[in-house]
């Protein structure tokens, strides 16, 4: 059992982890357990269809937002601004998409931020057909449908 | 952007009522009054949108670069195998939200991608329709804006705003069909950012005589530098009439020395409704000649001790006695001011990023400072 103002997180991979409350109240989904049940707070918070690997990349991203937003001496806004970056340029595709979906789920509205415009600015200046092959999209129109498109809005090609 | 939700569910709501049809609202700017009347704006508008290209291209150059290591791939992926499609994988309202982030022309843009991206741009809840980006340097292509019902939060920049003979566009539009095409519009962003002297001089610009009540709106921006200064007082008052639930206003305008006699900014002082505004004001250029005609002292009204004025921001102040007396006005009427910014030069958000810069305003180096109280 965890200590107080600690909570054990499990992920659906059965691995746990034993976090501060302030660090993990920054998902508000987990808040309003926490809130609404004391029993949460005591016992093992399961988190459904998020393996431990990114859950961890949660822990990592809440712990370093939660202790700047309690100190900003240490942890400054232009620190904060560098560990973001550096979060998200070490992502590949497919934790990426896992952490969108994480931090929609456990409502982690900063993380969701951050990834959301991580994935604008890969769309941002690119050629259709970059964009389908960076994020493997498969081209399902037909050529009509696709001049139909084309014809539709004229200004945005 | 991120509005508040119900505790449970998640941040991005399926908004079935936002799914967009093909619209048969469009936007027709192809019109040959305007045609005449934008030549000269449309010159400078290409000058700057080329300027505006090539930095974008640095940009998108820089990413390319950015990415052009790990990021986004592992190694499979690069290869083509067993890569997961995005589309596939995120729920809507992601995507939706992803889309929302991109300027409108390259979330248009995204309707060719594949089906399911077909009308994600049109649903998107966040539309800035910033007319640089949406139409490059010809504005005078036939535009086709989505029925997104839902959009909470819109910005209409330049020219799209400008010419009332447009079809659907212009401020006609604007106060007449925008508050019942977007019933949950919560935040308005309107600009129009040249300054253009003989636009002022032919006053061409007419206000719808009824406004349309905007039953949800909250916050409004309102870049008008074009429009005479009394008209821009008269026309957000009768905006504010119409949005019972405004509580924040940011405006911009040029200011004269008619701006403080003007019985409007009384009334838009004192409208108890406003707890946040803003207000950003660009000082008329004052050539030796004018500066000398300008009377020593300026007759203000004693309009108004103001709690709700909690920022002003001075562009084009050249320290004229003039200029001085408009600043120290604010300093004793306002008390609620938390922060007033002086800006030397005169320059203007224009869209897309850029700023327009005043050439005449760049301070003379023989200029005597005058002394501020």
């Amino acid at each position: 059992m965890a200590s107080k103002g600690n909570l054990t997180l499990k992920s659906c991979n059965g691995k746990e982890f034993i976090v501060e409350e302030k660090v993990a109240v920054m998902s508000t989904t987990i808040k309003n357990m926490v809130d609404v049940d004391d029993s949460f707070a005591q016992g093992v918070i399961p988190i459904i269809g998020v393996d431990g690997k990114i859950l961890a990349k949660l822990i990592e991203y809440c712990k370093e937002h939660a202790e700047a937003d309690e100190d900003e001496e240490v942890k400054s806004e232009e620190y904060l601004k560098k560990f973001d970056e550096k979060f998200v340029d070490e992502l590949n595709l497919n934790d990426l998409y896992d952490l969108l979906k994480a931090s929609n789920y456990l409502e982690i509205t900063k993380l969701l931020n951050l990834l959301c415009q991580k994935v604008a600015s890969m769309i941002k200046g690119k050629k259709p057909e970059e964009i389908r092959r960076i994020f493997n999209i498969k081209n399902d129109f037909t050529p009509e449908e696709e001049e139909e498109i084309n014809r539709q809005n004229p200004w945005a090609f | 952007m991120m509005k508040k939700h119900k505790k449970g569910e998640p941040l991005f709501r399926n908004l079935s009522g936002a799914r967009a049809r093909p619209s048969s609202r469009g936007v027709r700017k192809r019109h040959k009054k305007g045609k005449q009347l934008t030549r000269n704006i449309l010159e400078r508008h290409t000058r700057l949108s080329s300027r505006g290209i090539c930095k974008r291209h640095k940009k998108a150059e820089q990413q390319k670069n950015l990415m052009g290591g790990r990021v986004g791939f592992s190694p499979g992926e690069r290869d083509g195998i067993a890569a997961k499609d995005l589309t596939s994988v995120l729920p809507d309202e992601i995507l939706r939200y992803i889309v929302s982030l991109l300027p409108l022309r390259e979330a248009a843009r995204t309707s060719i991608l594949a089906r399911k991206w077909k009308y994600l741009w049109r649903s998107s809840l966040n539309l800035n329709f910033d007319v640089m980006n949406m139409t490059g340097e010809d504005y005078h292509e036939e535009l086709e804006i989505c029925g997104a019902t839902n959009l909470a939060s819109l910005e209409c920049r330049g020219a799209v705003l400008r010419y009332e003979n447009y079809r659907k566009y212009g401020l006609t539009y604007a106060f007449g069909q925008l508050p019942i095409d977007f019933p949950q519009l919560d935040k308005l962003t309107l600009c129009l950012t040249y300054i253009d002297p003989c636009l002022q001089i032919k006053k061409c610009w007419r206000f719808p005589k009824h406004i349309q009540t905007f039953t949800k709106l909250r916050d409004t921006v309102l870049r008008m530098a074009d429009i005479g200064p009394e008209s821009v007082l008269k026309m957000t008052l009768a905006l504010l009439k119409a949005s019972p639930l405004v509580h924040s206003l940011e405006l911009h305008g040029i200011c004269t020395k008619n701006t403080f006699i003007c019985p409007s900014v009384v009334e838009l002082f004192s409208n108890p409704l406003l707890t946040t505004y803003i207000y950003v004001l660009y000082l008329p250029h004052l050539t030796d000649d004018t500066a000398s005609k300008q009377p020593n002292k300026l007759s203000f009204r004693k309009l108004f001790q103001t709690n709700s004025l909690k920022k002003v921001k001075i562009f084009n102040l050249q320290s004229a006695p003039i200029e001085v007396q408009i600043a120290t006005y604010f300093l004793r009427n306002a008390t609620g001011l938390e922060n007033m910014t002086i800006i030397r030069q005169g320059q203007l958000y224009e869209a897309d990023g850029k700023w327009w810069e005043d050439p005449q305003s760049i301070p003379k180096i023989t200029r005597k400072q005058g002394s501020k109280e």
